[in-house]
């Protein structure tokens, strides 16, 4: 087993565009972060943030005839040299995607084939990728089945997915790609489409996995509340720019960027006196739209005129574990 | 709940679906709603929560009669509307509107905005043309828009302003009820929070009866007067949304608060996290539905039938042991 601490993945200045056009607007830009074995980094942001399209870009499942993604990504597969996953041909890419680095989507559904057997698809991993028989794959399938909480895996094992409900098949999403005991997990909105108490299964199911097999996460995710449950760093994305990273605990407990104060205040609680909502006003951005400035500056409350609608700011580093992508940000802190 | 004679009165609201199996043809009778009961008074917001295929939809839908009831009642100011025939349910279509979960599938594409919102007042035959354009005019004022927006297509707003046009075509018949099918959940949280102030606002100033329809107690802690918690079909508690949030007299409740993520860190409260699914609604467990998955569950819970104990004036619960539990 590859128990790896230290960095997994090293993004520096990833950036996405769409269409081929010269001049055409990045909707992911200059995006930077670490990934730590053993532990989960969230990336938070509402649509047209650009949190999926990094997450694709990653692994090479955007059209590569409709996009373009510049920047490195060198990923330390545990054992020998790091690899640029934004520079891999696509065999290269094959051999890791569904091994050392798996994913799972939001739509348990639509990720699974309709016509295959739910131990047939989990087990495909290692037949592709470690040449195990049928027989090996199905009986390690059922292994990990029964480790993500199915009940009665080997019978589950030949059901096909319209038979379970939508937290089994997230959980059978989990378990094919968990199987091959990736370095790097990266999931994209996995509890969004599942109610309440089933996300609260899947958190924890995560969680101990991670324990277990001591993987890096990356966690896509719209909702605070579900970062707060599982994750150790934070990247808050705001019309395809990092706003404001930095451990959780800073993040939520001090969050600097004027975006993510407003983003933090909007979210209905259950933990705190009710009062009224603090909505942000205006609308989301489209990530190709061209602003000026700062680009939230044309909703934020603390905009100064001639000066964040002019000024594109950096992303600053803070202390050394916390940076914010503001330029007024000592002043606000001050007041 | 209320005193006066409340707007909306539901008794023993059930809806059964009949569906035959794709191979072997066996017809399976699904309970959706079971045995409902509640009522809405005017300026108040019930609150429908539970889980996927827990009914709070079908509810919302046999209240405005876009579905028939298999038995039961819905009285709309004072007439039993499950039992009118389609012309004499015409006059109450109007004095009853919804509010879609989607604003992307439920606005036509093809159609201005502002004749989207018009439609309801031509219908119903109200006003000239004119003065229909004053009150379409009126109506995206009145929702957070501008009146010029009317001439736009549905494609040149975001999710939120679409949102803000389903309410406006809502109201625009001038309304007493609206049933808000889940309004939010579509939407991103900065967004949410706007058409969840709209909603209050809106309930406060024109005296709305709401029934809104939700899968997130939280988001429902800030719109809701009332609470009723659905599983399975049936309501396993319903009090006033002060009480519910307080003083939680249901196992599910009580998991559902639970299960729902905190942004608190380490707010150290012990999280109750269900085991297994919701059962098949075409095979429920007898007795109480909950008992499959509740931590209190004895074999008693599994022959009591299912009904409603007052815990209190303003607060209702299904379970047979509450008072062992939360004593």
């Amino acid at each position: 087993m590859t128990f790896q601490t230290g960095n997994v993945l090293e993004v520096e200045n990833l950036s996405v565009y769409f269409g081929r056009l010269p001049g055409s607007l990045p909707v992911v830009r200059e995006v930077s972060f670490t990934a730590v074995g053993g532990q989960t980094l969230a990336v938070v942001g509402e649509s047209g943030s650009g949190k999926s399209v990094t997450g694709l870009a990653l692994l090479s499942l955007l059209n590569r005839g409709l996009s373009k993604v510049t920047g490195s990504g060198n990923f330390y597969p545990g054992s020998g040299p790091p690899v640029d996953l934004l520079h891999l041909d696509t065999r290269k890419m094959r051999a890791l995607r569904g091994d050392r680095v798996a994913m799972i989507f939001q739509e348990p559904m639509t990720s699974l084939n309709p016509s295959l057997t739910l131990g047939y698809q989990v087990g495909e991993a290692l037949r592709i990728h470690r040449g195990a028989s049928r027989r090996q794959a199905r009986a390690e399938a059922i292994e990990m089945l029964e480790r993500v909480g199915i009940p009665d895996a080997p019978r589950r094992a030949d059901s096909y997915p319209h038979e379970i409900s939508g937290g089994m098949r997230q959980r059978v999403m989990i378990a094919s790609a968990m199987i091959s005991r990736p370095t790097l997990l990266i999931a994209d909105e996995p509890t969004t489409a599942l109610d309440v108490t089933i996300q609260a299964q899947i958190l924890d199911e995560l969680k101990k996995l991670q324990e277990e097999m001591g993987m890096s996460m990356i966690f896509i995710t719209h909702d605070l509340g579900v970062v707060a449950e599982i994750a150790h760093a934070v990247l808050v994305m705001y019309a395809g720019q990092v706003v404001e990273q930095g451990p959780v605990r800073r993040v939520l407990e001090r969050p600097r960027h004027p975006y993510t104060r407003a983003l933090l205040a909007s979210v209905p609680r259950l933990d705190r006196p009710k009062t009224t909502l603090a909505a942000i006003a205006g609308r989301i951005p489209d990530p190709q739209q061209p602003i000026a400035g700062c680009r939230f500056h044309p909703r934020c409350p603390y905009c100064v005129r001639g000066l964040c609608d002019v000024r594109e700011p950096e992303l600053d580093d803070i202390d050394g574990i916390q940076s914010v992508r503001c330029v007024r940000w000592p002043e606000l802190e001050a007041a | 709940m209320t005193a006066l004679r409340p707007l909306v009165q539901v008794e023993g609201l059930t809806k059964t679906f009949l569906s035959r199996g794709a191979v072997g043809g066996r017809v399976q009778t699904t309970k959706a709603v079971s045995n409902v009961s509640f009522a809405i008074g005017r300026s108040e917001n019930l609150a429908l929560v539970g889980e996927s295929g827990s009914g709070k939809t079908t509810t919302g839908r046999l209240l405005l009669r876009l579905l028939d009831a298999t038995s039961g009642m819905v009285r709309f100011d004072g007439t039993d509307i499950a039992a009118l025939s389609r012309s004499a349910l015409r006059p109450f279509r109007r004095r009853m509107q919804i509010v879609f979960q989607d604003p992307y599938s439920s606005l036509n594409p093809y159609l201005r905005v502002g004749d989207a919102v018009e439609e309801g007042l031509i219908i119903h035959g109200i006003g000239n043309a004119g003065q229909r354009r004053d009150r379409v005019a009126e109506l995206f004022e009145l929702v957070g828009l501008r009146a010029h927006q009317a001439e736009r297509f549905p494609h040149e707003f975001s999710g939120g302003q679409r949102q803000r046009i389903g309410i406006a075509r809502a109201l625009a018949v001038n309304p007493e009820f609206i049933v808000a099918d889940e309004p939010v959940s579509a939407l991103d949280v900065s967004v949410q929070a706007q058409i969840l102030n709209l909603l209050e606002e809106l309930r406060r100033k024109l005296g709305l009866a709401m029934l809104f329809i939700a899968h997130d107690l939280a988001v429902v802690r800030y719109v809701a007067t009332h609470v009723g918690v659905m599983y399975l079909g049936h309501i396993v508690e319903m009090a006033t949304a002060d009480r519910l949030f307080e003083a939680t007299r249901h196992p599910y409740t009580e998991a559902l608060l639970s299960a729902a993520p905190r942004l608190e860190l380490g707010h150290g409260a012990e999280r109750i996290v269900l085991s297994g699914d919701i059962p098949s609604p075409i095979d429920p467990p007898s007795g109480c539905p909950f008992r499959t998955r509740c931590r209190h569950a004895r074999t008693e819970c599994a022959d009591a039938p299912m009904t409603l104990e007052a815990v209190g004036p303003d607060q209702v619960t299904a379970c047979i042991r509450y008072r062992e539990i939360y004593s």
